[in-house]
C-alpha cells in the first residue's frame, strides 16, 4: 500500500538533480555528495576507490533508508586537494579500470575463439 | 595539474566458456568492483520480456493474470536490447509504448480440437514481422517439432498452459526492454556468483609428524574433495583448492588430532572466481560485456556537472585557479 | 432540463447452461432455465472486451 513504484529505484524525476553537493559547515575540506536513484553498486565502488587516494582523509557512504533510493557519500580531504577533485578523480580512475577490464576480457575471449559482440 | 592516477589494472583468465556458461578468474581488483559487476549483471543489464498482455479469449483452467504472469517470465532473445530504447523514453510512439521502435508484438492463438491434451508452449508465441528477430529462447516453428511428449527436453518449448478439448487461448503480447531492478523477469542471469580464491599453505614440517593413517584420516575429514595422498610419495597434495567451502572442518580435525596449525587457508583479497549462467536471453560473455558498459554509463551519470563545480564558492575558484585561468 | 432518454431495452444476453453447455438467450423477466435440459443454473459468458494485464 505504501510501497513506492519499482521504477522509482532508477528513474530520476523531472527537475531533480542526479548529484547534489553540500559542503560541510563544521569540518574543513569535507563535503557530502547525495546521488539520487543509486544504491550500493555505485556507493561502494566509489568509496573503495577514494580510499586509494592518499589525499583523502575520510570517505564513507550510506543509504539512509532502504526505501529512499539515494546514496550519501561523505569525503574529507587534506588541504592539498578538495572533495570535488577527489570525487572526479575516483570516477575517472574507475572508468579507466573498467576500460582495462574490458580490453583484457575481450582479448581473452578472442583467444578462446569465442564469438562475442564488439 | 598533476596527472596521478590511482587506478587498478585488472586481469582476466577464462577457465570455461560456453554459450550460456562462463567461468573466469578476475585478478588485481577489489571486492567492491567484483560485487558491483555481479549486481549489475543481475539487475541492470537490459533484456526484452513480455510486459503487456491483451487477452481476447481464455477458457483454460488458469485465469488471465496467471497466464499473463507466466508469459512475462518467458526469456526472449535479447541481443537487440542494448540498442533499443526504454518504452518510457521513446519519442516515436504516442506515449502508449507500443510502437514498432520500442516494443515487439507476439500473438498466441490456440484451440484444442482433439481429445488429446494440447500443451501450449513458448513455441506457440508467434512474433510479428520485425527487422531484428526476437524469439522466445529455443523457438522452433510449429511445423518442425512433434509434440511435447515426443520431443527431447531440450527441444520442448516452455510450457504455458494445457488445454482440453474445446478450450481456447487467444492473446496479444507486447514485449519491452527492461532491467532486473524493475522486475526479475528482465534479469538475464540464471546464476552469477563469485568467490575469493583460497590459498592453502600446508605446514610440511608438522605434516611429516603424521603417519600415513593419520594423513588419510585428515584428508577424509574434509566434506569436499580438496586433498589427496599421492600414491608414490605418500604426501598430502592439494587436488582442488576451490572446493573449499570455508567450513573449517579440516582445521577442527587438525586441532582434534593435536596438530594445530597443520594447514593455513587464507582467501586472497584481490582474486575472484566468477561463474555466470545465462537464461538464454543473452550469451554469458555478452552479459558480462554489457555489464561493464552499463557500469561505465552509471559512473558517467554520477559525475559532477560543471555547474556544480563552479557554483561552489570555496573550491570553484580554487579549481579555476588550478586549471590555470578564468 | 430532462437529462436524457430512458435507456433502450437491453439486448438479449446469451448465457451458458451449467449442465449441457448450450447457449441460452435470455431477456430480462425470462424464467431462468436452460431451454434444452431444464437446468436452472446459467453462467454468464466472458466479456467481449479485450482485457489488458501487466505481465508482472
Amino acid at each position: 500500500m505504501n510501497a513506492p513504484d519499482r521504477y522509482e529505484r532508477f528513474v530520476v524525476p523531472e527537475g531533480m538533480k542526479k548529484v547534489n553537493y553540500e559542503r560541510d559547515m563544521k569540518i574543513m575540506n569535507a563535503a557530502t555528495f547525495t546521488v539520487q536513484r543509486e544504491d550500493h553498486t555505485i556507493g561502494n565502488i566509489i568509496r573503495m576507490q577514494l580510499h586509494r587516494d592518499p589525499n583523502v582523509l575520510f570517505s564513507g557512504y550510506k543509504l539512509p533508508h532502504p526505501l529512499q533510493y539515494k546514496v550519501l557519500i561523505k569525503i574529507q580531504t587534506t588541504s592539498q586537494s578538495s572533495p570535488m577533485q577527489a570525487y572526479n578523480q575516483a570516477i575517472n580512475d574507475l572508468d579507466k579500470e573498467l576500460d582495462c577490464l574490458k580490453e583484457s576480457f575481450v582479448s581473452k575471449c578472442r583467444r578462446n575463439k569465442t564469438t562475442i559482440k564488439e | 595539474m598533476d596527472n596521478v592516477s590511482y587506478q587498478r589494472f585488472p586481469t582476466v583468465r577464462i577457465r570455461e566458456i560456453k554459450d550460456d556458461f562462463l567461468k573466469f578468474e578476475l585478478r588485481n581488483t577489489d571486492a567492491s568492483m567484483a560485487n558491483a559487476l555481479r549486481r549489475v549483471v543481475l539487475a541492470e543489464v537490459p533484456t526484452i520480456a513480455i510486459d503487456l498482455v491483451e487477452i481476447e479469449m481464455n477458457s483454460s483452467v488458469l485465469n488471465d493474470e496467471f497466464i499473463a504472469h507466466r508469459l512475462g517470465l518467458i526469456p526472449l532473445t535479447s541481443e537487440r536490447a542494448m540498442d533499443m530504447k526504454f518504452s518510457r523514453d521513446c519519442d516515436a510512439c504516442d506515449g502508449d509504448g507500443k510502437c514498432e521502435f520500442c516494443s515487439i508484438e507476439f500473438t498466441l492463438n490456440v484451440k484444442c480440437t482433439s481429445d488429446q491434451t494440447l500443451d501450449v508452449t513458448s513455441h506457440d508465441l508467434v512474433p510479428s514481422d520485425q527487422q531484428y528477430p526476437v524469439y522466445p529462447v529455443g523457438f522452433m516453428e510449429r511445423a518442425e517439432y512433434g509434440g511435447y511428449e515426443e520431443d527431447p527436453p531440450e527441444q520442448r518449448g516452455i510450457l504455458i498452459v494445457k488445454l482440453r478439448r474445446g478450450q481456447e487461448l487467444k492473446l496479444r503480447a507486447i514485449a519491452r526492454k527492461g532491467i532486473g531492478k524493475d522486475h526479475a523477469k528482465w534479469s538475464p542471469a540464471a546464476t552469477i556468483t563469485f568467490q575469493y580464491e583460497p590459498e592453502i599453505h600446508i605446514n610440511e614440517a608438522l605434516m611429516e609428524t603424521l603417519t600415513l593413517e593419520e594423513k588419510k584420516e585428515w584428508v577424509d575429514s574434509c566434506p569436499t574433495k580438496m586433498f589427496d595422498i599421492d600414491a608414490n610419495t605418500e604426501q598430502v597434495v592439494v587436488v582442488d583448492a576451490e572446493a573449499y567451502a570455508y567450513d573449517d572442518e579440516i582445521i577442527k580435525k587438525a586441532d582434534a588430532m593435536g596438530k594445530p596449525g597443520l594447514v593455513n587457508i587464507i582467501s586472497r583479497e584481490d582474486s575472484f572466481i566468477f561463474t555466470i549462467e545465462s537464461t538464454g536471453a543473452l550469451k554469458a560473455a555478452d552479459m558480462f560485456l554489457n555489464a561493464i558498459e552499463i557500469l561505465k554509463m552509471k559512473l558517467d551519470a554520477v559525475r559532477l556537472s560543471m555547474e556544480t563545480e563552479e557554483n561552489d564558492d570555496q573550491f570553484g575558484e580554487l579549481g579555476a585557479h588550478m586549471r590555470g585561468g578564468l | 432540463m430532462d437529462g436524457g432518454m430512458a435507456p433502450p431495452p437491453p439486448e438479449p444476453v446469451s448465457y451458458l447452461c451449467g449442465d449441457c453447455g448450450a447457449d441460452n438467450s435470455l431477456k430480462p423477466g425470462d424464467v431462468i432455465q436452460c431451454r434444452e435440459c431444464g437446468y436452472r443454473i446459467l453462467y454468464k459468458k466472458r466479456t467481449r472486451r479485450i482485457v489488458q494485464y501487466e505481465a508482472r
